[in-house]
């Protein structure tokens, strides 16, 4: 009995020191990562919308959290308005439901007749080669211009996307995650 | 063993992809090219320094009943420095690299050197072990990706090396039966060198 307290003990004072360790480097590298993905979002959100003016993104009224349970894997959503102040459209957050690694992030930019102008990732673990493939134009491009998405889902049952051939849960994923930002939209953004 | 041997010993004879064949995941999954595949094998070989200075430290404190999993909360909470530590400041490799940081945890390269080398030796030598392992390492994936990169996507470090298109590149390198292929020929390649090297030693002899 006494000697199985004692490797108890030894485990727990590793892990409590491992614990402490990680809470240290933790300190010093919250800050840069928080910076980092700023930036990747800021350039997303400019890859979508040339022509926002850039300085509203600092803006905190700008960025607006999602919480409603139809719609889980909405994180938040961005007002894109341009220099002179007009609303140019919005880029939602999507956490893309059922991505092969379960953490792409996708950026779903919406103008304000609610069509597709363009998709930005923002984290994309996907299988290099195979699901990171939906990050090419190609791909991209089924997408512009659309204000729904049933038509994809038909091509990718079919397989007419070439670009993304076995790569179905990754394509897929993007598609709901379009499909939900637009659904999003439509229901609380479109007339506002 | 002088330390110049213990050092080599990591890149060749005991080569841990090509001898040992051990840690193959991301020798299979990170290349796809060359950069991602130095960035791995950097990441790798900082880990297993760190890993086998640590163990080689606290072997004589450590319990034999309980090695393994105080080897493994180790392991797990140095990758999870180097997890952070690159994706704070090395973000574009770190995004690149992605899920393959994490699953350093479970290669069991730095596990086994743990196990056999660190948790035997002193700390000196087990970090000239762990230095050898990791380049020995390094070298193996990055061969490995260049040949998938040339071949596949016709690039070397993102660089068009292919002149006046002379082939197109087949993109299955790329994609995950490429890594296979590859490592297939590359391992048959160096069965063959070194039955020819033991055959000539048994000759002379």
């Amino acid at each position: 009995m006494k000697k199985y307290i004692q490797l108890v003990l030894i485990l727990f004072i590793i892990s409590a020191f491992s614990g402490l360790i990680l809470g240290v480097v933790n300190e010093f590298t919250a800050e840069p990562i928080k910076a980092a993905n700023a930036e990747k979002l800021s350039k997303g959100i400019k890859e979508i919308f040339p022509n926002i003016d850039p300085l509203s993104l600092n803006d905190a009224n700008n960025t607006v959290s999602i919480v409603d349970e139809d719609y889980e894997e909405l994180k938040e959503y961005y007002i894109i308005k341009d220099t002179a102040g007009n609303l140019l459209g919005y880029a939602v957050k999507v956490l893309a439901p059922g991505s092969y690694n379960g953490k792409l992030t996708v950026l779903v930019g919406i103008n304000t007749e609610g069509k597709v102008v363009g998709l930005s990732y923002l984290a994309l673990g996907e299988t290099p080669g195979v699901g990171s493939r939906v990050e090419e134009p190609d791909f991209i491009n089924y997408f512009l211009n659309i204000t729904d998405t049933s038509h994809i889902a038909k091509l990718l049952i079919d397989k007419d996307i070439d670009s993304v051939s076995g790569a179905t849960f990754s394509s897929t994923a993007v598609k709901n995650s379009v499909q939900s930002a637009l659904d999003y939209f439509n229901a609380n953004l479109k007339n506002k | 063993m002088t330390k110049k041997q213990n050092l080599l010993k990591g890149i060749f004879q005991e080569n841990p992809v090509f001898v040992l064949i051990l840690g193959m995941c991301p020798v299979l999954g990170v290349t796809t090219s060359l950069l991602n595949a130095l960035g791995m094998g950097a990441a790798f070989t900082v880990v297993l320094i760190l890993s086998n200075i640590l163990i080689s430290l606290i072997r004589k404190l450590i319990p034999n009943d309980i090695r393994i999993p105080a080897y493994i909360v180790v392991i797990a909470t140095l990758v999870t420095i180097v997890d952070m530590v690159m994706n704070a400041f090395t973000f574009s490799l770190y995004e690149e690299l992605g899920i393959f940081i994490p699953l350093i945890v479970v290669n069991c390269v730095v596990l086994g050197r743990a196990e056999a080398y660190a948790s035997k030796n002193g700390v000196v030598d087990s970090a000239i072990d762990a230095l050898g392992m990791g380049l020995g390492y390094t070298i193996a994936i990055a061969i490995v990706a260049s040949i998938r990169e040339i071949l596949g996507s016709g690039e070397l470090l993102g660089f068009n090396i292919i002149p006046f298109n002379l082939f197109e590149p087949a993109t299955i390198f790329i994609l995950a039966p490429g890594a296979f292929i590859t490592l297939g020929f590359l391992l048959a390649l160096i069965n063959v060198i070194v039955a020819k090297r033991n055959k000539k030693t048994v000759e002379n002899k």
